[in-house]
């Protein structure tokens, strides 16, 4: 293997003692040269150069303002500094800057220079290793602290389907009764007061709003039973439009749909999906008290950038420059706080107070859309808005 | 018109007591409860009740176990059996289903929604395994 040397030196002497030494010394040096700083510095940056030899005392630029210069451009090659008998300190400054080491001209010249610049070589080599190897520790742990995370929530997953059933048979018996309770005082006690009444509808929407927490419990849990099939987006999401339509208020509500004709169909457990949007849009409908604008948005996009679930990592749900098929949900409502949107996927997390649920909507959300091995994200300003946003595999991936 | 007969399976004693009372008030209906498998198969078999409420989730021997064993009795095979369900579990409803169950409801369960259930039970309109 070449051993490719560039020399800055404006000595044509000390260029050819220089490389006379350094081909005697071992036949696999090649020595390039420069004869003043500026094209030095041109062809360090031209390289790859296993090591420089620059003689310290140079017209124009120094030494030190090479290494400077390389320093700013993070240009990090083995660089020696060789110096006049007497000009140690300046070598030793030089060494502070960054310089691998330095050679002074005396006698010694001969005989150390091809041990310096190995040695340069060689520690040049291992804090490359090094870095390597730290770069891929970190990697390590990041992916570590990342499975960690999944199997968390792996395990939070299972324990809420054993409570699930657990719970739904503790609670729905007793439920049972107390709406039995309820029809039997219904009858018995007809006509009764206003107050009586209204107490008995409080009591059967109370079961009611308890059993649908049941039932939320249950969605949760089921992470089996899917069902994909090629399914077209955009259908999708006008069911889903049409069904929170039917559910829900939309007074001074603008929907806009900027969903793409002709694209690629996904592939998607339909109900699943639907359930999905349903969850997102009633969100974004609670989100605007006094009324706003919902964008549905769907597109086809190559995913170029390497990010969190898309690259070449195990485990990466897209690869990078697939084609996917990316559904927006965009609201202009009250936003969520940066500190609640790190929590915003956690089971049982919600802000909406004891009526508006059980707080596991966008945890179903997320668990189906990992069922379906795509990705949600959120974006979301306080005051301003909130995006989801929803990337699925195309049928053809 | 005679008062159709209800057989109550369940293991609840006050889920039994109350059904029976909502039933009966309504006006149609005579209602036996048995508070086990074993107890409710004695029962269907003495009384031959026009309709059977079985309760899936019970100690011992479970409303499918039940359910099995009423279908392979000679006096009981063709009465019909609602399954009462505090879990919404597909794999229940399917062995149900497998076993000619005519209809599933889940806990809790409203007076009126069971009473209409059963009014179209018995009039031999089998409304599938959803609740209502």
């Amino acid at each position: 293997m070449p051993i490719k040397i560039l020399l800055i030196e404006d000595n044509p002497d000390h260029i050819e003692i220089t490389k006379r030494i350094l081909q005697k010394a071992d036949k696999d040096y090649q020595v390039d040269f420069a004869m003043d700083s500026r094209e030095g510095l041109k062809k360090i940056f031209e390289g790859p150069y296993d090591a420089v030899l620059c003689d310290y005392r140079l017209a124009g630029l120094t030494a030190l303002d090479i290494l400077k210069e390389m320093n700013n451009k993070n240009k990090d090659t083995p660089f020696i500094v060789v110096t006049a008998l007497g000009n140690e300190k300046v070598a030793v400054d030089m060494m502070k800057e960054g310089a691998y080491d330095y050679i002074v001209k005396d006698v010694m010249y001969n005989d150390t220079l091809d041990m310096v610049i190995k040695n340069s070589i060689e520690r040049y080599s291992a804090k490359k290793e090094k870095e390597r190897l730290q770069k891929e520790v970190g990697e390590a742990y990041v992916k570590l602290k990342e499975t960690q995370g999944q199997l968390i929530q792996a395990e939070k997953l299972s324990a809420i389907g054993q409570l699930a059933s657990g719970v739904a048979h503790e609670v729905r018996n007793p439920l049972g009764i107390i709406l039995q309770a309820v029809n039997y005082l219904e009858k018995k006690i007809s006509p009764c007061g206003q107050d009586i009444s209204e107490t008995l509808v409080m009591l059967k929407n109370s079961v009611n709003r308890a059993d649908k927490i049941i039932n939320a419990l249950f969605d949760f849990s089921k992470a089996g039973g899917m069902e994909l099939n090629p399914e077209d987006v955009n259908s999708i999401l006008e069911v889903s439009l049409s069904l929170v339509r039917a559910k829900s208020k939309f007074e001074n509500i603008q929907v806009v749909m900027e969903t793409k004709k002709d694209i690629p169909m996904v592939l998607a457990d339909k109900n699943k999906l639907e359930q999905v949007f349903i969850n997102i849009l009633l969100n974004a409908i609670q989100a605007m008290p006094d009324g706003g604008k919902i964008t549905i948005r769907s597109y086809d996009k190559k995913l170029e950038e390497s990010r969190n679930g898309i690259g070449r990592r195990e485990g990466d749900c897209f690869k990078t420059g697939e084609w996917a098929v990316i559904v927006e949900i965009e609201d202009t409502g009250i936003g969520v706080s940066e500190e609640n949107l790190k929590k915003i996927f956690d089971p049982f997390f919600t802000t909406k107070g004891p009526a508006g649920g059980a707080g596991l909507g966008l945890s179903v959300t997320m668990n189906i859309i990992n069922m379906h091995r795509g990705l949600i994200n959120i974006e979301s300003y306080p005051g301003k808005g909130t995006k989801l946003i929803i990337t699925l595999h195309t049928v053809n991936s | 018109m005679p008062k159709k007969t209800i057989l109550i399976i369940d293991d609840e004693e006050d889920l039994r007591k109350l059904l029976k009372m909502n039933l009966e008030s309504a006006g149609d209906f005579k209602v036996i409860t048995a508070a086990n498998g074993m107890e409710g198969i004695a029962w269907a078999q003495k009384i031959k009740p026009d309709l059977i409420l079985l309760d899936i989730l019970m100690p011992d021997m479970d409303g499918i176990e039940t359910l099995k064993i009423l279908r392979k009795d000679k006096d009981t095979f063709k009465v019909p059996v609602i399954m009462l369900t505090a879990l919404g579990y597909a794999p229940f409803k399917s062995r149900a289903l497998e076993l000619r169950a005519d209809g599933y409801i889940t806990k809790p369960i409203d007076a009126g929604e069971l009473k209409t259930k059963i009014d179209n039970v018995l009039k031999g309109f089998k409304g599938g395994l959803e609740n209502g």
